[in-house]
């Protein structure tokens, strides 16, 4: 590759993953790792002990698991719908967050998964599912979509790396690369020159990339959405479910991009990559995916609430009850569709710092929504649970549920540590094309003024 | 095989009675007899005759009262019965863990009768430290029931003879008996009408249109005269294909949500879908071999 | 037999709706024949145990008792795919007389022994149910209703639950994988999980037949299973004959009768005289046991609360209050 000026200035800036791993950064692996740890050991409790260890009885079946199961497959979703976008659309400012939101997808895609492998009773029969699948059940589409998915989008963020791989592999030499990198980058380049034939085919093969991802990732989300639309379920039986679904994994994947972005431009110092621009680009998206929420929240409740059928009656008893699931239901609605118009839609507390703490807000509050989406529902069957075993009547997860839950989130913070030590969080070489061009356009939003 | 079901159907008191003791043996904390004076004990005994002109006595030996009532098992039980003169040892029975004891006679055992024409059985139980005794007497009659299935204008009857026959040879009709019609099914026998014998011995009842019978319409008919103080319980049957035929062919599910195989539009979908989804992904791969092959 | 049933030679001999060879009395076989005809009578286990037969000249013999009823070849419960298939001809339908059930738990815990459950593991459960505010409440068994459209098989990801032509749903603990699924998709909440280990379950056992769910498997899901193996030997399921009311009926829709082990009815004739419904058949799912309205109720329902713990009688009216 013809590395010109611009972009080993740009590599040279962002090499910093060629470091040696310092202290700072082996106590956040060691301490990611103990987390992941005490995980395990949860799940080697769950496993001899049986699942009575856990929140989860016969009403509640699934709980914090699914909670998290879906929440997580909706940013890695989203985190791939939103590439696609951007790729295909050509958003030359969206180039930076590439690469976090591939990375995003794939580590969430992995990590997703194992929280429907922990309600299993018996995980070691999980490849019955692919001795006897049966095509009519939800599970099976959720297992095709995701195997699906899994490997088109490794295989799309693999591709996105090709360019830099190739720049890596072109500088090794100057910026004194031990051999073990050179010779990885080497291979990984897969002889990429960036002659104009292989630059067309890599674009090619990226743009069909970005195009089937889309699509898929839209089905898959759907038919996560309808793992609980498919069941004869107050609450659940709902066909607004996949687009709804599918919007909430957009809007939390957002949140989390802008998190992420805010993360590693704080540790990093990349302020000049993860400008104040994108922080208000994303937290305009926000606002608005905030809105829609909001619109299709309502949509969903409204009609419920109207109608008031006997069942959803007890299920509204117990989401507007303030000793039950009030406070959370109240609290998600207004972390989810309100604070983001607040704090971004006005002016005077949009700043960098604002939008991160929305964002995170988001985050909660979403899971929340996930959480209420499904535990209460899951307790107001037809029948009267009529049981003296309170545990069986009310859910509340158990240490062993909560720390998995950590344990995953360990994995996935464990997953961005090591990979900032393969290659640079940014697209180096697709941004180099990007900086020929000075001229930007820039929406009329800024930030809160200075000194305001 | 058929006994138990004759006596499951024809004699529900066995059968309440069983119900009675099984919750009894459940719930009954047996005390020590040490000490204590002789618990009372009851003999009941039933007869039956069976469809192919056996004959059964029910007995059961029960001690205790009212719910705490329970059977008395490996007990002894001796039946003797009686001509016009003297008795005669018939037979020792010993109870089973409910306190049954079943005694079955073939057809062609001649009873020896008193002088009334009746066959008597004493049933005695001689007790132990702890068990009073108990005895028991049954008297009954020989009760012949001939069933006739016949369709006359292509309506369908059952008629039953019912008759005893004395020792001349002679038969005389039972009138006012009443007999019970039905239709045997898997776990019992459905009673469709209870018809009382007219002064010539005879009860017919028309037989329904529908009801179903195996594939082939085969049903069997069961007649039955039910606990008579006389006669006790006597029952016949006939198979005929008057039944409705039921098609009873394997009809599998199909393609359906719930059945082995999905709905063919489902599998067409998927295949779609995924083809074209993997299509597009080969050759992006592809197209990332070839930048290989062109380094 | 000229039986027109669409299945394998092998199973043709035991399609037959009614073993006509029993006709002849049993007790004929037995005594003509002696036991040796007996042992050799297929699918007819013979027990150690005796039953004496006085014959036509007098003398007194012993033959051996056959120790089940075989209504059904063969008469023990299928396993594998064989229990996939369900019992030919046969459309198992069960009535619930609510105007019986006193709450007398009997059901419960004849179902709780016959499967081998716990305690708290409940196939038959009884709610306590108060349709408007207005009306008495009244008891109501609920078990697996073995629905025609069956919302958990229909869900199931490996086929370890399915639909037999016999009306009944059965589960292959053998082939779940526990997803719990179905427990969620069921709308009566009919499964359970087993969510402890129990010494006597065991996995891959040999005796296990989905028709019996014995023995359990840690880490499944079971549920009411209409009891074909009981039907096998032509006896009612455990709730029906544990019911000191008689409320429960269990019979053959294609023979249209039922049974309560007392009394037996034309099926049709009942449903259509006393107005038999099924629990929210709006849902579609097709239920097979019917229930018979709780009219002229032979007990006040407060008599079902003194089989219940203070506890229990308190959840219960709370839980027919709130609504």
């Amino acid at each position: 590759m013809d590395s010109n000026a611009t972009t080993n200035k740009l590599l040279d800036e962002n090499k910093s993953f060629l470091d040696k791993p310092g202290t700072g950064w082996m106590l956040k692996v060691v301490a990611l790792v103990v987390i992941f740890c005490v995980g395990l050991y949860a799940l080697f409790l769950q496993v001899t002990k049986g699942h009575l260890i856990t929140g989860m009885r016969d009403h509640v079946v699934w709980g914090v698991y699914i909670v998290n199961f879906v929440f997580i497959l909706g940013l890695s979703y989203a985190g791939a719908l939103i590439a696609g976008i951007f790729h295909l659309g050509r958003v030359r400012w969206a180039k930076p967050i590439q690469r976090i939101l591939k990375l995003i997808t794939v580590f969430s895609l992995i990590i997703g998964p194992f929280y429907i492998l922990l309600c299993l009773g018996r995980p070691e029969r999980l490849f019955y599912l692919f001795l006897h699948p049966r095509i009519q059940s939800p599970i099976i589409w959720d297992v095709i979509a995701i195997v699906t998915d899994l490997i088109f989008c490794t295989v799309y963020m693999y591709f996105t790396y090709i360019k830099d791989f190739a720049l890596l592999r072109d500088n090794s030499a100057r910026l004194n690369m031990p051999n073990w990198r050179a010779k990885l980058y080497k291979f990984l380049a897969v002889g990429y020159q960036n002659t104009p034939k292989q630059a067309k085919l890599l674009n090619q093969a990226l743009d069909i990339l970005a195009a089937i991802i889309i699509p898929t990732t839209i089905i898959a989300y759907s038919l996560l959405a309808w793992l609980f639309g498919m069941n004869l379920k107050v609450g659940w039986n709902s066909s607004i479910f996949a687009p709804f679904f599918v919007l909430s994994a957009v809007y939390s994947g957002v949140a989390l991009l802008i998190l992420i972005m805010w993360i590693y431009r704080k540790t990093q110092k990349l302020e000049k990559v993860f400008t104040d621009n994108h922080f208000v680009y994303l937290g305009f998206a926000l606002m608005v995916l905030s809105l829609f929420y909001g619109y299709f929240y309502f949509s969903e409740y409204i009609t419920d609430w109207y109608n008031m059928q006997k069942t959803y009656g007890l299920l509204w008893g117990k989401y507007l009850d303030f000793s039950q699931y009030g406070i959370p239901f109240v609290t998600s609605i207004f972390l989810i569709t309100f604070l983001p118009a607040i704090i971004i839609g006005i002016p005077w507390f949009r700043t960098v710092k604002s939008i991160v703490f929305t964002s995170v807000a988001v985050l909660v509050g979403l899971w929340l929504a996930r959480y209420l989406m499904i535990v209460p529902v899951l307790e107001t069957p037809y029948l009267p649970i009529q049981d003296v075993r309170s545990d069986w009547v009310h859910y509340s997860a158990t240490w062993i549920e909560w720390s998995l839950s950590l344990a995953g989130i360990a994995l996935f913070v464990l997953f961005f540590v090591l990979m900032s030590k393969l290659a640079p969080i940014i697209p180096v070489a697709e941004m180099e094309e990007d900086l020929e061009y000075e001229e930007e356009v820039k929406l009329d939003v800024s930030l809160k003024p200075k000194g305001a | 095989m058929m006994m138990n079901r004759i006596n499951q159907y024809g004699n529900t008191k066995i059968y309440v009675s069983l119900l009675l003791l099984i919750s009894c043996v459940l719930f009954y904390a047996p005390t020590p007899a040490y000490g204590q004076k002789q618990s009372r004990t009851r003999l009941k005994a039933y007869y039956e005759k069976l469809p192919n002109n056996d004959k059964k006595i029910s007995i059961i030996l029960t001690q205790g009262k009212g719910k705490k009532t329970r059977g008395v098992s490996d007990a002894e039980i001796f039946l003797t019965t009686f001509d016009a003169d003297s008795a005669m040892e018939l037979a020792t029975l010993s109870t089973d863990s409910l306190g049954e004891a079943v005694l079955f006679i073939e057809a062609n055992y001649t009873f020896p009768k008193n002088e009334d024409g009746y066959s008597v059985i004493d049933l005695k139980y001689p007790g132990n430290d702890s068990l009073r005794s108990a005895k028991k007497k049954i008297e009954f009659l020989d009760l012949n029931i001939d069933l006739t299935l016949d369709i006359i204008d292509s309506v369908k009857y059952v008629e039953v003879l019912t008759y005893e026959i004395a020792s001349d040879g002679n038969r005389t009709p039972i009138s006012e008996v009443g007999i019970n019609f039905g239709v045997e099914r898997l776990y019992s026998t459905l009673y469709l009408e209870e018809v009382d014998t007219d002064d010539d011995g005879v009860a017919i009842m028309e037989f329904p249109n529908d009801i179903p019978g195996d594939s082939i319409g085969m049903i069997t008919v069961v007649v039955m005269l039910e606990d008579h103080d006389d006669y006790g319980t006597v029952t016949k049957s006939s198979d005929i294909s008057w039944g409705t035929p039921v098609d009873y062919s394997i009809v599998s599910n199909g393609r359906s949500l719930f059945g082995d195989s999905a709905p063919l539009w489902m599998i067409i979908s998927v295949a779609v879908i995924l083809s074209g989804a993997w299509f597009n992904f080969l050759l992006a791969v592809y197209k990332v071999y070839r930048i290989k092959k062109l380094a | 037999m000229s039986e027109k049933v669409n299945m394998e030679d092998s199973s043709k001999s035991t399609n037959s709706r009614r073993d006509f060879l029993k006709k002849g009395s049993a007790l004929g076989i037995i005594a003509a024949s002696g036991a040796a005809v007996l042992a050799g009578n297929q699918g007819t286990k013979t027990s150690g145990e005796k039953i004496k037969v006085l014959t036509t000249d007098g003398k007194m013999i012993e033959v051996d008792k056959p120790v089940d009823n075989c209504e059904i070849q063969p008469c023990t419960p299928a396993k594998g795919e064989a229990a996939r298939q369900g019992i030919p001809g046969r459309s198992f339908v069960m009535v619930i007389d609510l105007a019986k059930c006193k709450n007398a738990r009997k059901c419960v815990e004849g179902c709780q022994k016959g499967h081998d459950l716990l305690p708290d593991q409940e196939f038959m459960k009884v709610h306590l149910m108060k349709d408007n505010p207005e009306a008495e409440p009244y008891w109501f068994p609920k078990n697996c209703f073995h629905c025609d459209n069956p919302p958990c098989v229909k869900v199931c990801p490996v086929g370890a639950t399915f639909k037999r032509t016999d009306n009944i749903v059965l589960v292959d603990a053998d082939a779940c994988i526990g997803c719990k699924f179905c427990v969620s998709a069921c709308p009566y909440s009919a499964r359970i999980f087993n969510w402890t280990d129990k010494e006597s379950y065991s996995d891959n056992d040999p005796n296990y037949s989905p028709e019996t769910s014995v023995p359990g498997q840690h880490g499944t899901v079971s549920k009411c299973d209409f009891c074909p193996d009981r039907a096998r030997e032509g006896k009612l399921p455990d709730c029906a004959t544990s019911c000191p009311m008689g409320a429960i009926y269990f019979g053959d829709k294609n023979e249209d009768a039922v049974t309560n082990g007392e009394e037996t009815l034309r099926f049709k004739q009942l449903i259509k005289d006393r107005i038999g419904y099924r629990y929210l058949e709006e849902l579609g799912t097709e239920p097979n046991v019917y229930y018979l309205p709780p009219i002229d109720r032979m007990f006040p329902y407060e008599r079902g609360f003194s089989s219940l713990s203070e506890e229990q009688q308190e959840v219960m009216k709370n839980s027919i209050k709130s609504k």
